[in-house]
């Protein structure tokens, strides 16, 4: 008798502590599917850093009313595999109600199809390749707020062929279907700029490969302009180091998997004169002074890591949730759909600048620059706007 | 009778228990599998790196317990024998009810899938190589054989996953039967490093022949299988509940899964099995009892890497997209594993390390960047304490542990 | 046309130099234990991480001379690494010594994992690439428009007295000998009084300084280092020794400059032929463990020496 009321009495509390999480659970989670370990680390934790913060602030303001939101760190090693993985882990658990994914091409294509199985809506940060998203791909779910390389490269490719003048250009891939979708589209807008013949050859090197004096010495016989290392900067340091022992003395142009100052600490004096084309500007060009506000909160913050390249994107789409979820919580309940709908049709204020999401997901604003390092930082030489066009000069 | 312990393995003895014992035993069985399916569903639904580690301690306190006292060990095989049939009745059972305890959490029935899937992939390599004794550290490369075989076959050609399926693991076997012909040549560590060698090759080719694999970019947006209207991605619909669409992965891989345990099985108990088993102990003397040793080594290599592809073939459709990255040394290393730590040899054995390391790096998630550092501490350790893995096959624990045996006796000088 | 050859020519023996010296330590290795120690690369890359850290606190001790700078991190560099090499040994292969191939090749492939993701989280870091210190990076003798680095020279240089040193050791001293038993027969070896245990735990000394050397003199060349260079050098390693003949140092040489030759060629020669480079070192090592698993050089009288 004795023992039947002990276990009554269990039965009670546990019920009740698990009502009880019913009733305040109202707290969801937004999933973070980024290179937290591995070789790109350092992008995915600047990354995920100022998503939180900006999810963190939004809890913090009181905005959201009773609402949480909790960030899942959730950790794929750019790997593809692993990023598929935690996609389903995110499509599968209910009170996931948003995703922020995934830092490069391969990882972004091998999670799309995932997300929009299972209707999450993702925002997603870093370089991603067009094929990801709408019109190029049938997902209803995917938002970017990153450029498509196409947009990327084209202006890249106008700077080289238009205002640098180079009439042979070596483009070099390192074979990650990031890397390699830029040096096509690279090749593509020099093509259609000023017709074929201003890349003059292709080749391809593996990721981890220490060694390119082979490949550099063939390269110094082709009588060069310029070089395009469309791969991440780890490689692009030790082909920027080797160039100039080899004494290639010719500009290096580069993109986001080398715009870090990762980069310039790692090549050393040898990184002076690199070239980038990367979307997004140094964080005093932003409006209202949300750029350098963003870089205030980030320091008090304390993080461990540095915001890298694509912070102050990951900090927009973090703000970006907090604002859409604040939305749909005061109209109703906080759904996947709700969610979808909403990214679809609101405006946001964020630390890049007010933006909403066209018909295609694709973001309305966007700042690309090129960008080229000297005294061991990256300076601004051209901004342009979405079409890639028209170019202001900031400096020489 | 020791000395003939491992014919028990096949023969089942003539039942001489009364119905009470047989009762008792039983209760007793179906008591301790509830309890160790138990405990192992709570492990799997942990999800805080602290009771994880408590978990695992646990779990690792107990093996060295177990370890430690033969009578136990003893006892407990002979209650499994005495009742195998009872045993694996349970065992279905419960593998059938697995999906339904986690209706709710759609992503563990996903990890069982995926642990079903490499299951077959560990069983073929254990024909390989717990049969015939052929090191094979490349076996990613007929995993990937399968993976795109069926998977482009399906993007670019409309082909049906039923008919995809099979072609897959005929591809992988042709995969397996093309380093068979160099393998012949070499032994032990040539052998690994030949195998290691084709990996790393055929990984760049993964990379770098675009027209083929889509380099890269890798393969997006594979079918999943369909009978009929119905895909696999549907979830089915009865009496008002929705079963999550894991599930129809879950049956398929359970049931291919099964069915490889059976061929295996079958394979073992063989007269190709028993010839595998000579080559393996001692291939000159297999020899000279006029076993065709090349012709039986192509086919241990190609059988093996059938089972590859078939996994592989299943895991493309289920994921939905195929890349290089999915088949690098690691997965090599990784399937490896899941055989000599299941226990090489052992069917049972080598299902079980495929589910447990599936299942595990997914629990040490928890600790993130600590991951891959305690995944190579435990390797270590287990190479060390249980080389033999788990659950030796009779025949290997014999092997290993007189070795050690003999190595201490030769350390500590004594005789 | 002759130019750019020439300066192919010294790219390869850079290269080739380099794996040379980590050849000789899975070599080594693979005579006494019969172990291809995967792990080697892990040690290789410790090298490199030790030498960042002297060149970091010679700095803060106020050691300005490069030359010195550059002999303390070789000098530590390889007694650390001889060290941690013995310490693998006596702690992860030493419990596993004489059991089937594939349990050591397992060991040794997690020892690996280990030391690698100990360096990634453990280092101040560890994840990114680390910039090296080095004297003289830029500076060069140059003969019209072929560049040859005072490094790569150095390089050159040092892998092959390095090389020459071992042999002396293998062939000359008492130590050596020792080895040379132990590879040929380990039973008769201990017969005659040699203390196996000493001779392995003196081998991996040898090979893991080698290793910590290499490691160094690649954060010389490439003035960058990271927790993930040592898998691909391990590779390129034991290809290099199985081509010259595992358990033969010349032949590690050899096997070194081969596979430098083939993958410059392989980017000289073909167009859009550097993807390919890795291929054709791995074709190269299946048909010389299929057609001559001796290795080119191994002749039954030289093993080791």
């Amino acid at each position: 008798m004795y023992r039947s009321k002990v276990f009554l009495l269990a039965a009670v509390l546990i019920a009740g502590s698990f009502f009880s999480n019913q009733v305040k659970a109202d707290s969801y989670k937004l999933y973070v599917n980024l290179p937290l370990s591995g070789p790109w680390s350092s992008f995915g934790e600047g990354m995920f850093n100022s998503f939180k913060l900006a999810i963190d602030q939004g809890n913090a303001s009181g905005e959201l009313g009773n609402l949480k939101l909790e960030v899942v760190r959730g950790d794929n090693a750019g790997d593809s595999a692993q990023a598929a993985s935690l996609a389903t882990k995110a499509g599968t658990d209910a009170k996931v109600i948003g995703a922020f994914c995934c830092w490069s091409s391969g990882l972004a294509l091998a999670t799309h199809s995932t997300y929009n199985r299972y209707g999450v809506p993702t925002i997603l940060g870093g370089s991603n390749d067009h094929r990801s998203t709408r019109p190029f791909h049938k997902s209803a779910v995917i938002f970017r707020n990153s450029p498509y390389d196409l947009i990327n490269m084209k202006m890249l490719a106008t700077y080289v062929t238009n205002y640098a003048n180079m009439k042979r250009v070596f483009a070099i891939d390192d074979n990650t279907a990031f890397s390699v979708t830029q040096a096509n589209e690279f090749t593509k807008a020099a093509d259609k700029l000023h017709g074929k013949g201003r890349v003059v050859g292709r080749e391809s090197v593996q990721l981890g490969e220490k060694d390119f004096t082979p490949l550099i010495t063939k390269l110094k016989g082709m009588n060069l302009d310029g070089v395009f290392y469309a791969g991440h900067m780890v490689e692009a340091a030790l082909f920027r180091q080797q160039m100039l022992k080899l004494g290639l003395k010719i500009p290096m142009m580069s993109s986001g998997g080398v715009f870090s100052n990762t980069y310039i600490k790692t090549a050393g004096e040898a990184s002076e004169g690199t070239l980038a084309s990367f979307w997004g500007l140094p964080l005093d060009h932003y409006p209202e002074g949300r750029g350098t506000k963003f870089e205030k909160d980030y320091a008090a913050a304390n993080f461990q890591d540095p915001y890298e390249s694509f912070g102050p994107m990951a900090n927009a789409a973090g703000q970006v949730f907090v604002q859409a979820i604040k939305r749909i919580s005061s109209q109703g309940k906080v759904t996947r759909k709700a969610l979808l709908k909403e990214l679809n049709s609101g405006r946001y204020t964020t630390t890049i600048g007010e933006f909403g999401f066209d018909s295609n997901g694709m973001l309305e604003i966007l700042h690309i620059g090129i960008f080229r390092v000297e005294n061991a930082k990256w300076k601004l030489l051209y901004r342009t706007d979405r079409a890639a066009t028209k170019f202001t000069k900031i400096a020489d | 009778m020791p000395e003939l312990d491992f014919i028990n393995d096949q023969i089942v003895r003539s039942d001489t228990r009364t119905l009470k014992e047989k009762a008792k035993d039983w209760i007793i069985l179906f008591c301790c599998q509830s309890l160790i399916f138990g405990v192992f569903l709570v492990g799997i639904a942990l999800e805080d790196a602290l009771l994880v580690t408590g978990f695992l301690l646990l779990i690792i306190l107990v093996a060295i317990i177990w370890n430690r006292r033969p009578d136990l060990n003893q006892w407990s095989q002979e209650l499994l024998r005495n009742n195998r049939h009872f045993a694996n009745t349970f065992l279905v059972l419960i593998l059938v009810l697995y999906p339904f305890i986690f209706m709710d959490n759609p992503y563990l029935i996903h990890l069982g899938a995926l642990a079903a899937i490499f299951a077959i992939m560990a069983l073929g390599l254990n024909i390989t190589l717990g049969f015939c004794g052929l090191l094979d550290v490349g076996f990613a490369v007929y995993f990937a054989a399968g993976a795109y075989t069926s998977s482009q076959l399906a993007v670019h050609f409309d082909v049906s996953f039923w008919i995809g399926l099979p072609l897959g693991g005929l591809m992988a076997a042709l995969f397996g039967f093309a380093i068979a012909w160099p393998a012949l040549r070499v032994h032990d560590h040539y052998l690994a490093l030949v195998t290691l060698g084709y990996g790393l090759i055929m990984n760049l080719l993964q990379r770098n022949f675009t027209f083929l694999t889509n380099g890269t970019d890798g393969v997006i947006n594979i079918p999943p299988p369909a009978i009929g209207e119905w895909d696999f991605i549907q979830p089915i619909t009865i009496g008002g509940i929705e079963f999550p669409f894991q599930m129809n992965f879950y049956f398929l891989g359970l049931i291919l899964a099964g069915l490889t345990v059976l061929i295996s099985v079958r394979l073992r108990d063989s007269n190709l099995g028993r010839q595998w088993e000579a080559i393996r102990e001692e291939e000159i003397a297999a020899k000279c009892f006029g076993i065709n040793v090349p012709f039986l080594k192509i086919i241990a290599f190609s059988t093996g890497a059938f089972f590859g592809g078939i996994g592989g073939a299943v895991f493309a459709h289920m994921i939905g997209f195929v890349h290089p990255d999915n088949f690098v040394l690691l997965t090599s290393i990784m399937i490896l594993a899941m055989v000599i730590i299941g226990g090489m040899g052992n069917i049972f054995g080598v299902v079980l390390g495929a589910v447990a390391l599936t299942l595990i790096p997914e629990r040490l998630r928890e600790f993130e960047d600590l991951r891959m550092l305690l995944f190579g501490g435990c390797l270590v350790l287990i190479m060390i304490y249980r080389p033999q893995g788990l659950f030796p096959s009779t025949r290997r624990r014999r092997e290993l542990k007189s070795d050690r045996v003999n190595e201490l006796i030769k350390k500590s000088g004594r005789k | 046309m002759i130019e750019t050859w020439a300066q192919q020519l010294i790219n390869g023996l850079t290269i080739g130099g380099m794996y040379t010296l980590v050849a000789v330590g899975f070599t080594l290795f693979f005579g006494v234990l019969r172990l291809i120690n995967f792990a080697h690369g892990e040690v290789f890359m410790l090298g490199g991480f030790v030498g960042l850290v002297v060149a970091w606190s010679a700095e803060g001790l106020g050691i300005t001379n490069g030359i010195i700078i550059v002999l303390l991190m070789f000098l530590i560099a390889m007694g650390v690494c001889a060290i941690i090499g013995a310490v693998m040994e006596r702690f992860a292969y030493r419990p596993v010594r004489g059991m089937p191939v594939l349990i050591m090749l397992v060991t040794s492939l997690a020892v690996g994992i280990v030391v690698r993701e100990a360096v990634k989280e453990f280092f101040p870091e560890g994840a990114n690439p680390h910039a090296f210190f080095s004297p003289f990076k830029y500076e060069s003798i140059n003969f019209g428009s072929v560049i040859l680095d005072y490094t790569q020279l150095g390089l050159i240089i040092s892998s092959l007295l390095l090389v020459y040193g071992v042999h002396l050791l293998v062939t000359k001293t008492w130590v050596g000998r020792a080895m040379r038993a132990t590879s040929e027969d380990l039973d008769a070896a201990r017969m005659m009084g040699i203390e196996s245990d000493v001779v392995i735990r003196n081998t991996f000394f040898l090979g893991s300084a080698l290793g910590g050397a290499a490691g160094v003199m690649n954060g010389l060349y490439y003035l960058s280092i990271r927790f993930d260079m040592g898998w691909v050098m391990a590779i390129k390693g034991f290809t290099a020794a199985v081509i010259g003949g595992l358990g033969n140092v010349y032949g590690a040489m050899f096997g070194g400059y081969i596979v430098a030759a083939v993958e410059v060629l392989t980017v000289a020669l073909i167009p859009e032929g550097s993807r390919y480079k890795d291929v054709f070192v791995f074709l190269l090592l299946i048909l010389v463990l299929v057609f001559r698993p001796s290795g080119l050089l191994k002749t039954p009288a030289q093993k080791m020496g």
